[in-house]
């Protein structure tokens, strides 16, 4: 009953223009491939949706247009720490989008209390991420899906990327069946999850939470029956970020706190703003502390690397910080 | 109490090709139910192996050891094979990029002497139709539904949601899956039904159950399922499984498949 009339990318050579290097993995929507675009030599990320062997007839029209229409909107931001799309496609009922090739990794490995960024990085990423968000609000598209896996960097690189902007929405126009598995909810707004309109601030409670995981290795709201999580979320105030960490500052603490306030009237009006609130933060750090809010490290080799990278580590530091176990 | 059963699929009026897939085994009184995802046919072949590994390794184990086994026995054998199922999935969804991330619902379901075993994951469907009226027994593993269980949108604002389609919960996708399973009690007469969302989103409870009381037998009660969601436009697999507790019906209630 099912025709498989066209091949898959994986038997081709090539979507459009780019020519395909191999297979990077899967997306929410299909495969995504290392590709190259031949007129420049660049490397390129091809993220591809089997279009024609999903829908079909006049359904198959809908997905085409919604498609291109979101790439195009998701086309339209044009920032530095946004990733870029450079261009959609469609070839041979495999529709693609093709955007800059990144390096580094995603934030979901620092989201473990063990594999915690420094506190001056995490505010850095933070302010950056506050900076982009803002900027595609601006231009009237709201992320909806902001979570530590969709913010790449490359610390080495001083790169910070959001990703996945507005293909959310493209992964929206394939999700007329059972096709997602949900990870955790825990990431979206109570106007989210109540089924309310959206705008920018939910995506700036988003970052609230992430800030919160990446600096205490927690959720702000934590429970095992999902239920009750999402019950939680809406109608419980979230954990203060200085009862799981005393030493972190209060500034900080407040800044996360407003992006977690059950009313989106009730957070920063917008990215700008929390991006200078962070700031504000890093700076009230680098001043109080006499090591400049870098962390101290004893071994050479790593304080020349601190000096190349402005998101250093976490390193060991001479003596038990307060506030931090020794390690071990 | 002898069992009826009767199994179809259909790919739907918009999807090229079938990622659903049902399989029974009358000798074992075994049905199992799945829903793939994944792109191109990554969603049919974590289906398939659900479908067809649980039935062979559940089907045996029942025609071996159902006759000495009790329910918690045969629960713990469902258990066990839906987590070789799921690592099966898993590990082949790891092996070939092509199917990374696939995964699929299920249900599966253990038919004996006055119940049902049931165990199910994901947001495909068990129901239980009794003197005209349909009670659905397995709770979605969705996002839908749990907002709805916390209170936060109503079951007429889901229809509208965004979150359609979010499962928490699917086989394939991780090393272990929890299955939920259940026990019901079953009455002569009963009919049971197995369903992908291809059928629940497109018809409503009331149209399922006017279809189940229309139908002369469980292949046109099947029949008339799918046509009515390909009718109301079909937007996705359609997946049917029909099982019918035949034997005695208590006095005062009326027997199936008499047509009203």
């Amino acid at each position: 009953m099912s025709e498989r009339a066209m091949p898959s990318p994986a038997e081709r050579s090539h979507l459009g223009p780019y020519r395909i290097e191999r297979q990077l993995g899967r997306g929410a929507m299909g495969a995504v491939y290392l590709g190259t675009d031949p007129r420049t030599g660049k490397a390129v990320a091809l993220k591809t949706m089997a279009l024609a062997t999903e829908f079909d007839g006049t359904e198959l029209e809908d997905a085409r247009e919604r498609f291109f229409r979101e790439a195009e909107t998701a086309g339209r931001l044009r920032h530095p720490d946004i990733v870029r799309i450079l261009d959609a496609g469609e070839h041979d009922g495999t529709a693609y989008v093709a955007m800059e090739y990144l390096t580094g990794h995603d934030l979901q490995g620092h989201t473990q209390s063990t594999q915690l960024l420094s506190l001056p990085a995490v505010v850095r990423i933070g302010a950056r991420v506050a900076d982009a968000l803002a900027y595609a609000h601006s231009q009237g598209v709201v992320h909806r899906d902001v979570k530590p896996a969709n913010v790449m960097v490359d610390l080495e690189a001083d790169v910070v990327k959001v990703t996945d902007f507005g293909i959310a929405c493209i992964a929206d126009a394939s999700r007329t069946r059972t096709g997602v598995v949900l990870g955790t909810p825990s990431y979206m707004s109570p106007e989210q999850l109540s089924g309310r309109r959206l705008d920018g601030r939910s995506d700036l409670y988003s970052l609230g939470v992430m800030l919160f995981q990446l600096l205490t290795g927690q959720l702000p709201h934590q429970n095992e029956a999902m239920a009750r999580l999402l019950h939680a979320i809406v109608n419980e105030p979230a954990a203060d970020l200085r009862s799981v960490r005393p030493d972190l500052p209060d500034a900080l603490a407040q800044v996360v706190a407003r992006l977690l306030s059950k009313q989106p009237e009730a957070r920063p009006a917008d990215g700008w703003q929390v991006a200078n609130d962070l700031r504000a933060v890093a700076a009230l750090g680098s001043s109080v502390d006499p090591s400049g809010g870098v962390p101290v490290v004893t071994e050479p080799a790593a304080l020349r690397d601190l000096e190349a990278q402005p998101f250093a580590t976490t390193v060991s530091l001479p003596q038990p910080d307060r506030g931090h176990n020794p390690k071990l | 109490m002898p069992f009826e059963f009767f199994s179809a699929t259909d790919p739907g009026r918009l999807r090229r090709n079938n990622e659903d897939s049902v399989a029974v085994d009358f000798d074992a009184a075994l049905v199992v139910l799945a829903d793939g995802m994944g792109g191109y046919n990554a969603g049919e072949v974590a289906s398939n192996i659900a479908t067809s590994f649980i039935r062979t390794e559940l089907g045996r184990w029942l025609i071996e050891a159902a006759a000495q086994a009790n329910d918690a026995d045969v629960r713990r054998a469902m258990d066990i094979c839906v987590d070789n199922a799921n690592r099966a999935i898993f590990n082949a969804a790891h092996s070939n990029p092509q199917y990374a991330g696939m995964g699929t619902t299920l249900v599966v379901g253990v038919f004996r002497e006055g119940r049902l075993l049931l165990g199910h994951v994901g947001d495909s469907r068990c129901y239980r139709w009794r003197d005209g009226q349909l009670t659905q027994l397995t709770r979605d593993h969705s996002l839908l539904q749990e907002q709805i269980d916390a209170g936060l949108i109503t079951k007429e604002e889901a229809a509208f949601s965004n979150n359609k389609n979010l499962v928490t919960r699917a086989v394939g996708v991780d090393e272990t899956v929890p299955l939920e399973s259940h026990q019901h009690d079953l009455l002569g007469g009963d009919v049971v039904l197995m369903c992908s969302d291809g059928l629940s989103d497109m018809i409503d409870d009331a149209r399922i159950s006017e279809l189940l009381r229309s139908s002369a037998t469980l292949e046109a009660g099947a029949s008339a399922l799918i046509d009515a969601a390909n009718q109301a436009g079909g937007k996705d697999n359609i997946a049917v499984i029909l099982a019918r507790v035949t034997g005695q019906a208590s006095a005062g209630r009326t027997w199936w498949p008499f047509r009203r």
